[in-house]
């Protein structure tokens, strides 16, 4: 291949994701959602409970059908496929869940759980199969003496890295991690994050990394998107973000968060949200926060919020906000 | 002895578990070894540890919560205004619970009753230790409701559960654990399982009512960040042990001991600067059932000497911030062979090479 090809290739994104919808009856879960991810990116996608974030994962993976836009994994539309052209797209894109226990099959050893992948895409050599097996377990960090084990019989932080490595058998392009970390202590945190964060240096991954509140996506991300209520409200590079929040809602996320640190923790100043999010089934017209948005209320109910909803628009290189008011 | 016991801590505490042991399976599992805490009226104190360092056993203790045919709770007592529940009938112990100590569990969810109307489970609680009119207790439910900021109780008392969302479902746990005006609430990890902007509206909800009520908390937590902002002193937890005791601010100021700095460490900061690996606590908690026979964090302790192995260190004043600063770690402690970290600024880069050498299995 010429280099100006391999080039070209080098800025196309990885993952492109264009005005994606899934509706589940009346529930608009995701609505109106894009963004792209690059080879080697990390994009972390924030929200909270019931915001479409992790919708968002499963349309990409196809394990939703969505009801509008597209997703588009190397330059092929994925809704476009099926049966034996999707199974093979799906191994260039892997999945790692929440619930590490929940999503690994009690009754099969380590060993198995690692090789399964490898058997439904056709590999059969049974020593190529063992060998890739080990290799893949020292590449999680787990001790060979693991591979005879059952689920039960391992920690929540090892059977992460069980499920890192399932996600891995195949060498995919992109991983959909979904709240990998968001059951296991912090201490064990750190140790699996920095083990994707080493993963993703190593094998040149794209990572579209889901998580619920903004402390835990800080490390490993190139940029952040948050999520309310369906949409992207904001997608900015990693530093902007945090040090240039523009979206009310982003602020009062990252006000919520505690720090530990009694002086600057009695110190901060919290935007505290009012009330819950509104059902996405019924959501408001308009701006989905404008019910509780306190930017609005400082500025004295503007009818705007209510009348039209905002765009996400590119207020600075590469940040993008959607909100009427939302100024530096 | 008048002079020693934590600073804030009052002379006569509210609560004050004395060498207080809690064991499983036949005493297999020793889940809570010889914890001494105390909480003095209207204080806030923090529990702070990871998934199985029995934060949560001890406090279940402390309302006999455990199921009985497995548990046995003591040697040790549990002093609550001077008497020991420990001696208390179940009769007796009924009504301790809820009048005098309330708990707010984790998941709201599991710990509501999905068949039954939200006002009438408020109420159990009132029923079972007041006799009250119908009118009494209907206005009673709808103060509750109104304190912890649930809208149109009128209506809502009348729902079930499923009915409301996860902040307002914990805000009804609040509620039920209001009802009898207790001393004292115990508090399991109750924002672990709601989203951040809730977490901040049920954390700010407590501090208030924790101001207007006078009553003392114990917050349960994995997360520093809570106890940060919530309490006044702090015990830490390890393997059934507190290995750590401090007025919070001094905590946070002079931490100890290792367990203390890598929890710091691997404490979410968003203020701090980006990093590109975080600072984990290598390898794992020991096993209940069968804990390391010296200190019980040697074996993942970066800072350990040959003494760590040897013998189990006693909980001792932090010869840096005084008596009411303790530790449970040779490296603080005055003794032949110990003491090589008085002092340590926790922050500067290990230079001690590990004795024990490897921290063990990947978690």
């Amino acid at each position: 291949m010429p280099d100006t090809l391999k080039v070209q290739e080098k800025a196309q994104p990885l993952l492109k994701v264009t005005d994606l919808a899934v509706r589940f009856g009346e529930v608009r879960a995701v609505d109106g959602v894009s963004f792209t991810i690059a080879p080697g990116e990390t994009l972390g996608l924030v929200g909270e409970s019931g915001s479409g974030k992790s919708t968002v994962g499963r349309a990409i993976l196809q394990l939703v059908r969505s009801s509008g836009g597209t997703v588009e994994l190397d330059g092929t539309d994925l809704g476009a496929l099926n049966g034996e052209r999707l199974r093979t797209m799906r191994r260039k894109m892997q999945v790692v869940f929440q619930d590490p226990r929940g999503s690994l099959d009690p009754r099969m050893r380590i060993s198995a759980i690692l090789a399964e992948p490898l058997v439904i895409h056709g590999l059969r050599d049974k020593t190529a199969m063992a060998d890739r097996v080990r290799d893949l377990m020292r590449l999680v960090g787990l001790h060979d003496d693991m591979a005879d084990r059952f689920p039960h019989q391992i920690s929540g932080g090892q059977a992460q890295r069980v499920a890192i490595g399932r996600a891995l058998a195949l060498e995919p392009a992109l991983i959909v991690a979904d709240e990998p970390v968001s059951s296991l202590d912090v201490s064990i945190q750190a140790q699996v994050m920095n083990l994707l964060a080493d993963l993703r240096a190593s094998l040149g991954l794209s990572m579209l990394f889901i998580a619920h509140d903004l402390a835990v996506v800080r490390h490993i991300s190139d940029r952040i998107a948050v999520m309310y209520l369906g949409q992207i409200v904001e997608l900015a590079p990693r530093d902007r973000i945090y040090a240039k929040p523009l979206h009310p809602y982003t602020r009062s996320l990252l006000s919520a968060v505690p720090v530990p640190d009694p002086a600057r923790e009695r110190a901060r100043k919290r935007i505290i949200l009012e009330g819950d999010p509104p059902s996405p089934d019924n959501p408001p017209p308009g701006c989905p926060l404008s019910s509780r948005c306190a930017l609005r209320r400082e500025l004295g109910d503007p009818a705007e919020c209510e009348k039209r909803r905002p765009a996400l628009t590119e207020t600075a290189l590469g940040h993008h906000v959607a909100c009427h008011f939302a100024r530096e | 002895m008048t002079v020693s016991g934590p600073a804030r801590s009052p002379d006569r505490p509210l609560l004050h578990l004395d060498d207080l042991h809690t064991s499983f399976a036949q005493g297999a599992i020793v889940a809570v070894e010889g914890i001494d805490l105390r909480v003095g009226a209207g204080e806030s104190v923090g529990l702070v540890g990871e998934s199985g360092c029995g934060k949560s056993a001890a406090a279940k203790s402390i309302l006999r919560l455990h199921d009985p045919r497995n548990t046995r709770i003591g040697p040790g007592r549990i002093l609550f205004e001077g008497r020991d529940l420990l001696q208390l009938s179940d009769e007796g112990m009924r009504k301790i619970r809820g009048r005098e100590i309330a708990m707010i569990f984790q998941d709201p969810m599991t710990a509501l009753d999905p068949v039954m109307t939200v006002g009438d489970q408020i109420a159990e609680c009132l029923d079972a230790h007041e006799r009250l009119s119908a009118t009494a207790r209907k206005a009673r439910i709808l103060e509750l409701m109104k304190l912890v900021g649930i809208p149109s109780p009128a209506t809502r008392m009348r729902c079930y559960p499923h009915q409301f969302s996860g902040g307002m479902r914990q805000r009804i746990m609040i509620a039920i654990a209001l009802s009898c005006r207790p001393k004292l609430i115990l508090a399991d990890e109750i924002t672990t399982a709601l989203d951040v902007t809730l977490q901040a509206q049920v954390l700010e909800l407590i501090r208030s009512l924790r101001d207007s009520m006078q009553l003392a908390t114990i917050m349960i937590t994995h997360d520093l960040g809570v106890v940060a902002g919530m309490t006044d002193r702090v015990y830490v937890m390890y393997a059934g042990q507190i290995v750590e005791t401090a007025a919070t601010d001094d905590l946070f100021a002079r931490p100890a001991m290792p367990y203390t700095w890598g929890l710091l460490r691997s404490a979410p900061d968003l203020e701090a600067p980006v990093v590109e690996r975080m600072v984990p606590i290598e390898g794992m908690p020991p096993s209940l059932a069968d804990p390391p026979s010296g200190c019980r964090f040697a074996p993942r302790c970066p800072y350990g000497r040959e003494i760590c192995e040897r013998a189990a260190p006693p909980l001792a004043p932090n010869p840096v911030s005084g008596p009411e600063h303790a530790a449970r770690c040779w490296g603080t402690q005055q003794v032949k062979g110990g003491g090589w970290l008085i002092g340590h600024d926790w922050r500067a880069p290990n230079s001690d090479t590990p004795t024990s050498g490897k921290a063990g299995t990947n978690a």
